[in-house]
C-alpha cells in the first residue's frame, strides 16, 4: 500500500493506493493521527485505487473520525469502489461518513465552497 | 464433484496477503464471481487475522491450516489452528446504528464475517479450533 498526504490550503488530502488491511493499517493510522495532532483535522481520504478494505482498516478510519470531530473538523471519503462501499455499509459508516463519487466534490463539500 | 484447495501459513500476519492471492487465484481458475471472491477473502483474512493477533500465548511458532472446498453451489472454507480455545461467534456484535461518539473501536472483523457469510460454524475437536464459513454460490 502507498499513501500521500498532501495539504491544499485547509484540506488535507489522503490518497491511498492498495489494500488497508492488518499489515498496512498500523502505519497509515500513525502518519495519520500525527497530521491530526498538528492540527489538519480538514481531510479528505482518496479511495480510487483501494480494492480492499479489512476491520484493520475500519479502525483506523474510525479512530480518525473521532479525533477530527473532537476537534471540530470533518473526514469526507470518495471514490470508493462497490466492494469497499458494501462493508462501510454492513459496519454502519455511511451513518457518520460523508461518502462522494470524487475527490473534486469531496473537496468542494469539505471547504463548503461551491 | 468439487475442486479443492489447501494452504498452510504460520502465525505471522506477514504471511497473510500471500494466503489471500492463493486463494484469489484458486477462485479466478474456478470460475468463482469477483463480488464472492471478496467476500471469502475479507472473511478469511478477518479469522486468520484473530488468529495470528490473539490466538497464541507462547510465542512460538504455530501452523495454521486454510482449506477451501467448492461444490454443491457451496464454497466451503475452513480455518483450523492449534491456539487457545476461541469461538470468535461468541462475541458479541457491535451497535452498528450508534452514533460515531457512542461507537467503540474493535469488534467489527467477527461481525464482517457473520454478515458476509451464509453460515458459520466453530468446533473445538482435540486442541484444535476448526471454523467453517460457507457461501453460496447462487443468489
Amino acid at each position: 500500500m502507498e499513501v500521500t498526504m498532501s495539504s491544499n490550503g485547509p484540506v488535507l488530502l489522503v490518497t491511498i493506493k492498495g489494500r488497508l488491511d492488518g499489515n498496512t493499517s498500523p502505519g497509515l493510522e500513525r502518519d495519520l493521527l500525527g497530521r491530526i495532532q498538528a492540527g489538519e483535522t480538514t481531510i479528505v481520504m482518496d479511495f480510487a485505487d483501494v480494492d480492499y478494505v479489512s476491520s484493520a482498516g475500519l479502525r483506523v478510519m474510525m479512530v480518525a473520525a473521532k479525533r477530527v470531530r473532537a476537534a471540530h473538523g470533518s473526514v469526507v471519503l470518495c471514490a470508493i469502489n462497490d466492494n469497499v462501499l458494501e462493508v462501510l455499509r454492513l459496519s454502519g459508516f455511511h451513518t457518520f461518513f460523508r461518502i462522494l463519487p470524487s475527490v473534486a466534490e469531496a473537496m468542494t463539500d469539505v471547504t463548503g465552497t461551491s | 464433484m468439487g475442486a479443492g484447495f489447501e494452504h498452510a501459513l504460520r502465525n505471522e500476519l506477514a504471511e497473510i496477503p500471500r494466503l489471500l492471492e492463493a486463494v484469489e487465484d484458486f477462485c479466478a481458475r474456478e470460475g468463482v464471481p469477483p463480488a464472492m471472491v471478496f467476500s471469502v477473502t475479507l472473511a478469511l483474512d478477518e479469522i486468520v487475522t484473530n488468529v495470528v493477533s490473539y490466538g497464541f500465548d507462547d510465542g512460538d511458532a504455530h501452523v495454521i491450516r486454510v482449506s477451501l472446498s467448492l461444490g454443491d453451489g457451496l464454497l466451503t472454507t475452513e480455518v483450523e489452528d492449534d491456539g487457545r480455545p476461541f469461538d470468535p461467534l461468541q462475541r458479541p456484535d457491535p451497535d452498528v446504528s450508534a452514533n460515531l461518539d457512542d461507537r467503540t473501536v474493535g469488534g467489527l472483523g467477527i461481525f464482517l464475517v457473520k454478515r458476509m457469510m451464509d453460515d458459520v460454524r466453530y468446533v473445538r475437536a482435540e486442541g484444535r479450533n476448526h471454523l467453517v464459513m460457507v457461501k453460496h454460490l447462487a443468489p
